[in-house]
């Protein structure tokens, strides 16, 4: 096992290098350049200045020599739009709306789908089957900004319950996070539902309600972790994936998260932000699918005894 | 009071389309101590009758009965009480197959202690005693150790027995197999049945066997009921089934179990067989992890085997799984790449020849397959199916390709009328009539079949052999039949070649394999057969592997004109008999 996590962490060190390289390249083959004439309009000797200033002037494959050494001793660069503070700074002042809201959208969203997926499978072809199916259809069909749209309409302009926008205060919190956990609680509904279905269709719950066991300890007990393990593969990425937020979600309700700066970053050849993003959820990714590649190890013995002892 | 009494059970599935009735009115009882025998091709009832004993059916299926009583209990009103006692105390079930009927995420010592537990208040380590006593009641040695296997670390002979230990966990007063024997090994088969017998006697218990293969009814009990189209079609004791059948289908089955020699009346006057393999082997690389570093090593599926398809004959080539005969097929078509050796088809050498070529010679050497549903294209019709080799080849033009399919659909014996059907509308031996026309069509010399028939009903395994006969004495074929049962390729071969662990073991003339067997493995499977009639059923002492290696024949320099050697080569003791041995001064 042990060896098997240090082969794992070797292929994610260079997973990241060559992921950071596809950015840093493709991020700089964009035509274009932080300080463009239509953007600023200085005089040439000025942009060269700036440009040297930044080492911006330098061939790329020191650019990025230069910025990855900076990454190891975890310094990220100044962001050009806001130079008044490091990259790190600006991350953790606007990563932590974003956490908040994605996590917590994850965190009630993937255990409401998981029962619901549940409850459907273990009802099948009942009314509790097809309702969940309808909502777990509708939350993956309906874009996020339309949900977004019909709460605000619903509880902010008829109803006068709730905020429609802004963050701080918690109660300006939920429109934003219930409009965020429709996504996950669906998918994580229909994958739950299939994986449950799957197993419940095995020859060996047969066996197991033929030696006499009570139906809840077959359900809860046996299918349940059968059904853990194609699902562990999926559900832990996307636990990691959607906890950095979503740009849609975080505009339609004017949440100050990290949303805005995936888009600002790019359209402003903001190198370093832009990277320093993209390293961060590549990072994320390489995490989750190591962890996720673990616990099903860990859950699924066929992998931890591999073969014959 | 009889154990088990059903009157009238009718058992009906909805479907797409209306209800498909699968039981229309059975009736039997069984009583304590009792054996019963049920025995039906698939489709005829026999499970769903049983499963219907334990409610086990799916939400689909209707069930109603004038009465169902397990036990003094009545099954269709049984509450949960009722149900928890009936399932595991009253009955316990066996199933098919061993390797998908346990947990897999659960060891095999926590699957039967918690049967146990649900049934008895016993504490977990009490249970887990009782198990390790179970095991070692069905005959495995190291039972403490199996008890912390999971169940992809056993084979299935191991896991079938740890199968019955868990079902005699709370001392059931019938015990329901459920073809209990037929995913297995025929070695295996034998060992399993007699295992059943043993615990049936020990235990007290009464014994339902569900199966298609009268063999096994034979062996194991006292009464049968013969199920065909969800009715039942006779009932008697099992001697009197087998001496005097009254149902023309009790007859049929019959008649597919008592078969006798028939060589095939090709002439063997050709002087180049139609294939030889020579030195034929393959390994495959396995890798060995350690921490960082990977080691490789080599895994031995077949050794060198020479083996000689003659002109015009029927080549058996039987040994359990894992023995490497599919592997052997495989590399004889080319679909698998040899580690070494040769193969000749009429002289020539294909093991190294380039895809263009091999494209040509594949016109000479065709191949069918065990599982007929995957090898059939759902979505193509019987005609394309079988037009397709001659489409790939180019012959002909598209009108007279399908001419000639429809030709060959009648040729297999269906009608011409199916060449629009497509593969699911068809039943298993009328599927594998159509890969037996679509192999054939491009007038191959050579075909290997790979168990074509044991998927099948017995009635219908018997039709298929009889087709392949007619077939190669009609086109001069020559068959290598690839089989895990001797008695399948009893009345079909020539000659017989056994593998045991990825080596030929023994040669010879079908006849005399049967006759006069050398090697311990071949009288080993010889043995295993099932009695085809009651009165010959026997106590059999089985072998282990290390004692079969140690039973190697042994023949003298005098005997054999050879050089003494230590290590077994095959010898020739006879014409066209050979048997791997050790020479000894």
């Amino acid at each position: 096992m042990i060896g098997y996590i240090l082969r794992r962490l070797v292929s994610v060190a260079v997973t990241f290098i060559i992921v950071s390289l596809i950015i840093f390249f493709m991020m700089h083959a964009i035509p274009g350049g932080p300080f463009d004439a239509n953007d600023m309009p200085v005089s040439q000797a000025v942009r060269d200045k700036m440009m040297a200033n930044l080492g911006l002037d330098q061939p790329l494959w020191v650019q990025y020599t230069r910025y990855m050494w900076g990454v190891l001793h975890f310094d990220f660069g100044v962001p050009y739009q806001s130079p008044g503070e490091t990259v790190t700074q600006l991350l953790s002042r606007a990563w932590v709306p974003s956490l908040v809201l994605g996590g917590l959208g994850v965190l009630i969203g993937a255990p409401l789908g998981i029962l619901l997926g549940m409850a459907a499978a273990l009802n099948r072809n009942t009314w509790i089957d097809y309702l969940a199916s309808t909502v777990a259809t509708l939350g993956l069909t309906i874009p996020v900004f339309v949900t977004s749209m019909l709460l605000i309409l619903v509880f902010a302009v008829w109803l006068n319950w709730l905020p429609a926008s802004g963050w701080g205060k918690p109660e300006r919190w939920i429109l934003p996070i219930t409009a965020y956990a429709l996504i996950p609680l669906a998918t994580y509904a229909r994958y739950t539902r299939s994986a449950m279905l799957d197993t419940l269709n095995k020859q060996f719950v047969t066996v197991l309600r033929a030696k006499g066991l009570s139906e809840r300890r077959i359900v809860f007990q046996h299918v349940l972790r059968n059904s853990a393990i194609p699902l562990v593969t999926v559900f832990l990425p996307m636990f990691i994936g959607t906890a950095t937020g979503s740009i849609f979600v975080e505009a339609m309700f004017r949440v100050p998260g990290l949303g805005a700066y995936f888009v600002s970053s790019i359209e402003g050849r903001d190198y370093p932000l832009e990277m320093a993003l993209m390293l961060m959820i590549t990072f994320m990714y390489c995490i989750a699918y190591l962890l996720s590649d673990i616990v099903y190890a860990l859950i699924n013995p066929r992998i931890r005894f591999g073969g014959q002892p | 009071m009889p154990l088990v009494e059903i009157e009238d059970l009718r058992v009906s599935f909805s479907q797409y389309g209306g209800q498909i009735d699968a039981v229309r009115g059975i009736s039997f009882s069984v009583n304590e101590g009792e054996s019963l025998g049920i025995v039906g091709e698939s489709g005829s009832g026999k499970s769903v009758s049983c499963s219907a004993l334990l409610r086990l059916l799916p939400a689909t299926a209707t069930v109603s009965a004038k009465s169902i009583k397990l036990d003094g209990i009545d099954v269709l009103k049984a509450g949960k009480e009722d149900l928890a006692r009936l399932r595991g105390r009253s009955a316990a079930m066996i199933f098919q197959d061993p390797m998908t009927a346990f947990d897999p995420v659960f060891t095999i010592g926590h699957q039967i202690a918690e049967t146990i537990q649900s049934h008895r208040k016993v504490s977990k380590r009490e249970a887990l005693a009782e198990a390790e006593q179970l095991l070692l009641r069905v005959e495995i040695k190291n039972a403490r150790d199996i008890l912390d296997y999971y169940p992809h670390q056993l084979s299935g002979g191991m896991l079938q027995r740890a199968m019955i230990a868990m079902a005699l966990s709370c001392r059931p007063k019938v015990l329901i197999a459920d073809e209990p024997t037929t995913a297995l090994d025929v070695t295996i088969q034998a060992q399993i049945l007699q295992l059943i017998k043993k615990v049936q006697a020990e235990f007290g218990m009464a014994l339902i066997m569900i199966t298609h293969d009268l063999g096994v009814i034979a062996e194991t009990v006292d009464r049968v009921l013969v199920m065909y189209g969800g009715e039942v079609m006779e009932e008697g004791p099992v001697q009197q089934i087998f001496d005097a059948p009254q149902h023309a289908y009790t007859k049929a089955l019959l008649a597919s179990l008592n078969t006798s020699f028939e060589p095939s009346r090709g002439d063997d006057t050709a002087t180049a067989p139609a294939l030889e393999l020579r030195g034929l082997a393959k390994a495959y690389r396995i890798k060995r992890r350690k921490g960082l570093f990977t080691t490789y090593g080599d895994f031995h599926a077949v050794r060198p085997v020479d083996i000689v398809l003659p002109r015009n004959k029927i080549v058996g080539l039987v040994g359990e799984s894992g023995s490497g005969k599919t592997t052997t097929g495989m590399m004889a078509m080319r679909l698998t790449d040899p580690s070494a050796g040769q193969i000749l088809v009429d002289g020539t050498d294909i093991s190294s020849l380039g895809a263009e070529e091999l494209k040509s010679f594949r016109r000479r050497m065709q191949i069918v397959f065990q599982d007929s549903y995957s090898a059939l294209d759902p979505m193509m019709t019987l005609t394309q199916i079988i037009a397709e080799p001659l489409h790939i080849h180019g012959v002909g033009t598209a009108r007279e390709q399908t001419e000639k399919a429809l030709g060959w659909l009648e040729r297999v014996g269906l009608p011409r009328s199916f060449g629009n059907r497509y593969a699911h509308e068809l039943s298993g031996g009328q599927r594998q009539r159509v890969a037996i026309a679509r192999a054939l069509i491009l007038g191959p010399s050579v075909l290997v079949a790979d168990e074509p028939t044991s998927a099948l009903d017995v009635t219908v395994k018997a039709q298929i052999i009889g087709l392949l006969k007619e077939l190669q004495a009609e086109m001069g074929l020559s068959i290598l039949f690839i089989s895990h049962d001797l008695s399948t390729v009893k009345s079909l071969t020539d000659s017989v070649v056994v593998m045991y662990r990825g080596r030929v073991v023994e040669e010879a003339p079908t006849e005399r394999i049967f006759s006069d067997p050398q090697h311990p493995y071949t009288r080993a499977l010889l043995d295993a057969i099932p009695a085809t009639n009651p009165r010959d059923k026997r106590e059999r002492t089985f072998v282990a592997a290390e004692q079969l290696e140690a039973a190697t024949p042994r023949y003298t320099v005098i005997q054999t004109g050879l050089a003494p050697n230590a290590t077994p080569q095959l010898i020739t003791i006879a014409p066209g008999h050979r048997v791997e041995a050790i020479v000894t001064t």
